[in-house]
């Protein structure tokens, strides 16, 4: 039905209507012809009007007015045009898009947002960022850009990851990006939907050592998976905060990035108080911790949930604890047990560990991996690269369990690639992760040995 | 119980029947409701996804169904799903996002993680013009609102 003011019945319009389809369906020869007739016409209507130069400009203003609009409307059907045909080549709908938008690390969705304007409507919706992680793009990452990402996900936060895996210089210092103090802020920032956040990841931020930084912690009640990188300095009052404010931790994987003071009951009983009293606890990463083996010992021995340990890199304990680990009682559900590149780890008593094995003891224990780069300590003191396990026995008894001991010899240069076959390539990167002052600090360790 | 030895058709929106398992047809959530809901036809009619889709479909829950009741090695068996769940999801992209739709639609939630996962994963680390050729799209902005865009997150073009 045609409405009254159809442009079919406006006789101006019919006529605009029919000079702009003649332009379309103007012959297809080469475009030098359609260029010089364009031209002129436009001369001839120029010299037509030679008397008067303002009607001559204002000839031109039209003609350029004129050919813009047709260029602009050109360009918006070919866009509306482009809009569709990326509708069909990407043919999931905007929930699920958005669902592989909340997957991405956040540089690349906001790569992705500048594809087509389809993906940009996409990466204004909350849940794409759901899981907010900015570990690719540390050194472009301001405290400014992290705020306002962390508006845009607002009650949909479930993830944040900040800083970086690799380890920075000292010189890159920068007092804007993310740091110790902005972290301390993120409690007040009215943005921060806390108590949604089901996992953090602070990787190698500068100025953690004020305790203040970990208040973070104490608005995200709902935590289950917290893991945190290149901790310098004191930082036992985490361990406090941790077992006062979140109480629902499932996964903590800590690694410290200098050689801190050796951590006794005293010095560790925050820590043991969380993992005593920490319900859901079923992993636990203490990379490069200077815990003593009685410390070791009551992690290993003290949670009723805690299947997974990791104590590598650890440059004091020296094994004695598997001692009495191995005589738990049957109820513990420890399965996993990995001491890896512990510099003073003793060949004897991961021996004993395995005689032990074979007679049954340590009956919940899957895999145990006591690999070192820089062998074991043999009885004499010296460092052993070839100990003998009776590995076999072992296999034969215990086909439940896997032993893995491996120790390349000292001179060759392809180090063991240390890690659980299962950990994720991030958490191997964390566990082999060394800093220059580490090889230095470990050196003078091992000439105490003796 | 005799139910689990029930086998159950469903048709594909070409008419084409497959026959499955009750075990198996329970993975499609969709289909679950379904016969809780007393929907105790032994045919289901599934309109919206076709043959080849809906064979793949019933191949990743068969192996997911399979692989759940063996007891004993389960770390070796969870390594080995993996490794499926990888080769399943090595298809041409317009493959995969019919796998993503049609696990959307019967509730497959495995299969609609892993499929897209493997859609992320490709879009990270891209530049917008890799993404583009990747997904064959095409650039519908006007340079101003490109600008604007590229603006707000500038940060995500550095270097």
């Amino acid at each position: 039905m045609d409405s009254p003011t159809s442009p079919a019945q406006n006789p101006s319009s019919v006529h605009a209507h029919s000079i702009i389809s003649s332009l379309l369906t103007f012959p297809d020869s080469s475009p030098l012809s359609i260029v010089s007739s364009f031209h002129r016409e436009l001369e001839q209507a120029l010299a037509s009007a030679s008397d008067d130069a303002s009607v001559q400009e204002s000839l031109v203003d039209r003609t350029l007015q004129l050919v813009s609009i047709l260029l602009e409307s050109t360009k918006r059907s070919f866009r509306k045009r482009a809009t569709a045909h990326n509708s069909s080549s990407w043919f999931l709908p905007p929930e699920l898009t958005v669902k592989v938008f909340s997957m991405v690390d956040t540089k690349s969705l906001m790569r992705a947002a500048a594809c087509c304007t389809m993906f940009n409507k996409c990466a204004m919706d909350r849940f794409a960022y759901a899981h907010v992680d900015l570990t690719t793009a540390t050194s472009q990452v301001d405290i400014k850009v992290v705020c306002n990402l962390i508006h845009r996900a607002g009650k949909e936060l479930r993830s944040l990851k900040l800083g970086s895996l690799a380890r920075p210089y000292p010189s890159d210092f920068n007092p804007s990006l993310v740091n110790g103090p902005f972290l301390s802020t993120l409690s007040r920032n009215p943005d921060f939907i806390g108590n949604r956040l089901k996992s953090l990841g602070l990787y190698n931020i500068r100025s953690m050592n004020h305790n203040s930084s970990f208040e973070v912690l104490s608005v995200c009640s709902n935590l289950t998976d917290l893991r945190i990188v290149g901790l310098n300095n004191p930082f036992m009052h985490l361990f406090k905060i941790l077992t006062e404010k979140c109480r629902l931790i499932e996964h903590l994987c800590i690694e410290t990035s200098q050689l801190l003071s050796t951590i006794d009951t005293v010095k560790g009983s925050h820590l043991i108080k969380f993992v005593t009293n920490s319900p859901n606890l079923t992993s636990l990463r203490l990379i490069r911790f200077r815990l003593t083996d009685e410390v070791a010992r009551i992690l290993a021995q003290s949670s009723r949930t805690l299947e997974y340990l990791n104590l590598s890199r650890s440059s004091t304990i020296n094994g004695r604890f598997l001692r009495d680990v191995r005589n738990s009682c049957k109820e513990s559900p420890l399965k996993s047990l990995i001491v890896r590149n512990c510099l003073k780890l003793q060949e004897k008593e991961v021996l004993e560990l395995c005689n032990s094995l074979i007679k049954g003891n340590f009956k919940s224990i899957r895999h145990i991996d006591v690999s070192n780069n820089r062998g074991l300590v043999s009885d004499d003191g010296k460092r052993s690269y070839k100990p003998k396990f009776p590995l076999e026995k072992l296999k034969e008894e215990r086909s439940d369990v896997t032993l893995v001991a491996d120790f390349p010899s000292p001179w060759s240069v392809k180090h063991y690639p240390v890690c659980h076959e299962e950990d994720d390539e991030e958490l191997r990167k964390i566990e082999m992760m060394e800093d220059d002052a580490s090889s230095s600090d470990e050196e003078s360790s091992e000439d105490d040995l003796g | 119980m005799s139910e689990s030895n029930k086998k159950i058709s469903l048709i594909s929106s070409e008419g084409e029947a497959f026959e499955v398992s009750e075990a198996v047809a329970r993975e499609f959530e969709i289909v679950a409701h379904m016969l809780e809901d007393g929907c105790s036809g032994s045919s289901i009619p599934i309109t919206t996804v076709d043959s080849n889709i809906l064979g793949k479909v019933i191949e990743y829950c068969t192996k997911h169904v399979e692989v759940g009741n063996v007891e004993g090695n389960s770390e070796k068996a969870e390594k080995d799903l993996e490794e499926f769940d990888k080769r399943f999801i090595a298809v041409e992209m317009n493959t995969l996002f019919s796998l993503i739709l049609a696990a959307n639609y019967l509730n497959v939630k495995g299969l609609l993680n892993i499929g897209c996962q493997k859609v992320a994963d490709t879009i990270k680390d891209m530049k917008p013009e890799e993404v583009r050729s990747i997904f064959n799209i095409e650039n519908d902005y006007t340079p101003a609102e490109e600008e604007v865009v590229r603006k707000e997150n500038e940060w995500a073009f550095q270097p």
